[in-house]
């Protein structure tokens, strides 16, 4: 079982909480810290709309491209 | 021999025991055991009963401030054996490099070294019932030797120290285990610089507590715990116990655990594998530590053969369908449907998921919340969050791992939007496929060699105090990647020892039967 389904398996099982959990969940702020830098793929390497390629992939994706 | 707080006659505390250990999960039995083994008398104080109540439990609670978070009583327990009533067994040790100071990572490296803990790893691996060492030796990875290792984990059973150690604390006649006790105050002498006397009480409204006395005391009360009765005990010292620089509760760290991409594999799905990078890669790169684990999420080989029927691109195709966002006609009519449909799932595909180890941070702390359990304790305003470094850490690491597969040919990475957005828009615990965090507590209390970096000394002692000790993942100078029990228990061992030592002289002179304690 995924691990935190097990806890909520476990407080269900002790009766206790789980609509507050939920709660506190759904409402609970998120903190979104500040970037480092973006990454920059290794010579011979692309990033292309997040994904990783090789200068061959890129090669044979232009053709579709055309 | 164990007795219930509750019911139990007071008088067998007017004695002055050998250690006090407060608190009876992995951290706190360990210690008590190891103490009991050199022949001194150990007063083992546990919270809860020897089972569940929910009277205990409840005392867990407290608010959440920072990062979403699990509710504070759901990721540990409060009864004898603590956490370890539901702990998964998943054990390593830390790396070496982990205890290593690194430039990048300010307040990092540990006043030990990992080869210090090596006399305490096979009485560790003993306790938790561990296979051998060397049954998983990290490897090589071919194609990526700079960078990567493939780990594994060792798994204990679970070890459950409830069931493991009851009987024999009942028939110890150098363990007194006191359930239903909770430690509310600590006296110290008036030059505040060692503990007299801990205070307990039970869960009786009409009980108006009672102390204990020893030479030494330990709080193995958990890394959230710990933290938060020093920050409560300020009936003598205002800013609380441990705590003249500021520095208890500070640097709370978990191993942050998210999905971080969508892999599609070339030649069919490989085993899904744990990694970690190599002590250059960190240096290169300036990243933390971090378990990478290779999710391999499709296809069974009905679905394959089906999917072979219904549409014949190749690899590169559906390559570029992806990444170019193309469509391509499937072949046979119906199954071509269904596949546009299900076509996410009509590749081999995966994810890569990374635990990290998380960036010391003061301002991710234990606070305490204006909310008062039954004892007049404030509760626990857990503020979490994650730092620059951490983003940092699991772009870099995603990127590493996207070249290897492509240039291994395994197959290609899509690292998440949310990690590639800027800011982060990093996943709370109800977005699908993260699970955010562990329950793993670490770091509040840390060790180091200033007062003004952290709350204990290399040998767990609190700065400043003469007989306060801490055991538990709050003593961990930074949390690396691996699941802390394992470093728990080496860490209890290695103070058993320590303590054994210092007391030893005692301990020869109250080794006489008539003052030996009795089992039940
Ligand atoms: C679902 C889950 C799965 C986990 N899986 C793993 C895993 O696979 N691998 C791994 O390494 N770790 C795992 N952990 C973490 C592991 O359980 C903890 O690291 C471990 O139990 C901590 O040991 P401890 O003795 O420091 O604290 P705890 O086990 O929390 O014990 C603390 C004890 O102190 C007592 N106490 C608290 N307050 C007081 C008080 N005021 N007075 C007296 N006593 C008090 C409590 O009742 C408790 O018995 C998991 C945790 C959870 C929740």
């Amino acid at each position: 079982m995924h691990i935190y389904m097990r806890k909520v398996d476990y407080i269900m099982k002790t009766r206790r909480g789980f609509f507050r959990l939920l709660l506190s969940g759904l409402l609970a702020s998120r903190f979104a810290p500040a970037a480092w830098a973006s990454p920059v793929p290794e010579k011979g390497f692309h990033m292309v709309n997040g994904w990783i390629l090789t200068d061959s992939d890129v090669e044979v994706l232009s053709r579709y491209e055309s | 021999m164990i007795v219930d707080a509750g019911v139990v006659d007071r008088t067998l505390f007017s004695r002055v025991f050998d250690v006090c250990v407060v608190g009876a999960g992995p951290a706190g039995i360990t210690l008590a055991e190891s103490l009991a083994a050199q022949n001194l008398d150990v007063a083992l104080m546990e919270a809860g009963d020897l089972e569940f109540t929910s009277e205990s439990q409840e005392l867990y609670e407290g608010d959440i401030v920072g990062m979403d978070y699990f509710d504070l009583d759901v990721p540990r327990l409060r009864f004898f054996g603590g956490t370890s009533n539901h702990w998964d067994g998943r054990s390593r040790s830390l790396d070496p490099h982990d205890f290593r100071p690194h430039p990048w990572h300010a307040l990092s490296g540990w006043p030990v070294t990992a080869a210090e803990l090596d006399p305490w790893r096979a009485k560790t691996d003993e306790i938790l019932d561990l296979p051998p060492r060397d049954v998983f030796p990290d490897e090589i990875v071919e194609g990526a030797e700079d960078d990567l290792r493939s780990i594994r984990f060792r798994r204990s059973p679970p070890t459950r120290f409830n069931t493991k150690y009851r009987d024999g604390m009942a028939a110890s006649g150098r363990i007194t285990l006191v359930v239903n006790a909770n430690l509310v105050d600590l006296r110290l002498n008036e030059a505040l610089t060692t503990v007299e006397t801990a205070v307990f009480r039970s869960y009786d409204p009409d009980d108006t507590g009672f102390t204990v006395r020893a030479r030494a005391f330990c709080l193995c009360m958990g890394g959230l715990e710990n933290p938060r009765f020093l920050l409560n005990a300020r009936s003598q010292m205002p800013a609380g116990i441990g705590n003249a620089h500021d520095q208890v509760g500070r640097y709370f760290s978990e191993h942050p655990t998210y999905r971080i991409g969508e892999v599609l594999f070339e030649n069919g799905a490989p085993k899904s594998r744990g990694y970690a990078p190599t002590p250059e890669m960190m240096d290169r790169l300036e990243v933390l530590n971090s378990n990478i684990l290779l999710l391999s999420e499709g296809l069974d080989p009905g679905t394959e053969a089906l999917r072979s029927l219904a549409c014949s691109a190749d690899f590169m195709e559906e390559l570029a369908r992806k990444v170019l966002g193309r469509g391509f006609d499937c072949g046979v009519g119906g199954l071509s449907a269904y596949f546009e449909v299900r076509r996410s799932e009509a590749w081999h595909h995966g994810g890569l998921g990374i635990i990290i180890e998380q960036a010391l941070n003061p301002d991710s702390r234990v606070l305490l919340s204006d909310r008062r359990d039954r004892f007049g304790h404030q509760r626990i305003a857990l503020d979490w969050r994650l730092a620059p470094l951490d983003i940092h850490t699991m772009r870099e690491t995603a990127v590493v791992m996207g070249q290897y597969l492509a240039s291994e040919g395994i197959g290609r990475l899509q690292v998440a939007d949310w990690l590639l957005a800027e800011p982060a828009r990093v996943p709370g615990l109800w977005d699908e496929g993260h699970e955010v965090a562990l329950s793993h507590h670490m770091c509040t209390t840390r060790m180091s060699d200033s007062p003004k970096e952290g709350v204990v000394d290399r040998n767990c002692r609190v700065h400043g105090m003469e007989n306060l000790y801490i055991g538990g993942s709050s003593v961990f100078a930074t949390g690396g990647h691996a699941n802390p029990t394992w470093t728990i228990v080496i860490l209890a061992l290695r103070l058993g020892d320590h303590l054994g030592r210092n007391l030893s002289e005692h301990a020869l002179k109250v080794d006489d039967p008539a003052e030996r304690l009795e089992p039940a």
